[in-house]
């Protein structure tokens, strides 16, 4: 998705990073094997997470203000194709959502969104 | 006899009450000698300048100068000096609001842990990406 906004959207210029937990300091290795994403690691004594408010899998959307502006959990909402919500809360699959009227969202489309909107305010 | 006029005797009572309010008794008081003084003490001879301001002077009147009845200079109206267009300023401090809002999440400077980002090893902080909008992922890397 990085990519994706860095090639659609060159001017908005969204910097995506990761907050590890404290104690998975050694998969530091086996993440680097599938993402480039630069990443600190939460200790004792910042204690992010905590200060943060954020749980595993969480993203936090930042404004300019260093505020949290929005957060989407990606184990609630699976970034793979397909998966989504409708604006029902009901519905779980497009078809049936569309079938009833309600309007479907794609978790990644979404998410993609949210920062397109955050950065064009 | 010396015939005395009602106003010169009247001005003569007065003066001798005036004395009594301010205790003057002390000083040394005129003999009586009998003879009127028909002085009134003021000299009515000069009759040329009867005004005690001079008015002579018409050229100028006032003490104040009048001429100019604006408190406010409003010959100049322009407030802002809009000569100088060029911007010497090499740099453009009016950055907006610069500084993390009241909500902003706490700070922390940390290392890059990734080996595979190309900015491996440098510091990061949330600070860093003020102005912009910046998304962060909270990961168990196993």
């Amino acid at each position: 998705m990085h990519a994706e906004m860095q090639t659609e959207y060159p001017t908005l210029n969204i910097p995506i990073l990761a907050i590890n937990m404290i104690g998975t300091e050694p998969g530091i290795a086996d993440v680097a094997l599938i993402s480039t994403l630069p990443i600190v690691q939460d200790d004792a004594t910042l204690t992010i997470w905590d200060n943060w408010g954020g749980i595993w899998r969480d993203v936090k959307i930042l404004n300019a203000q260093n505020e949290v502006i929005h957060t989407f959990n990606l184990t609630q909402h699976n970034l793979a194709p397909g998966n989504g919500f409708c604006t029902d809360s009901v519905s779980m699959t497009q078809s049936s959502c569309e079938g009833l009227g309600e309007t479907w969202f794609g978790n990644y489309e979404y998410l993609k969104q949210l920062f397109v909107d955050a950065a064009t305010q | 006899m010396t015939r005395v006029s009602p106003s010169i005797f009247l001005s003569a009572a007065l003066s001798l009450s005036a004395l009594s309010i301010f205790g003057c008794g002390e000083e040394e008081k005129p003999t009586d000698s009998g003879s009127v003084d028909t002085d009134t003490m003021e000299d009515t001879s000069d009759t040329t300048d009867t005004n005690p301001v001079d008015t002579a002077d018409t050229t100028d009147t006032d003490l104040v100068d009048t001429g100019d009845t604006s408190i406010v200079d409003t010959a100049d109206t322009d407030t802002a000096d809009t000569t100088d267009t060029t911007d010497t300023d090499p740099v453009d401090t009016d950055t907006g609001s610069v500084g993390p809002g009241p909500n902003a999440v706490v700070d922390f400077s940390l290392p890059d842990t990734n080996p595979s980002s190309p900015t491996v090893g440098q510091t990061i902080s949330p600070r860093d990406y003020l102005q912009q909008v910046s998304g962060w992922y909270f990961i168990k890397a196993t």
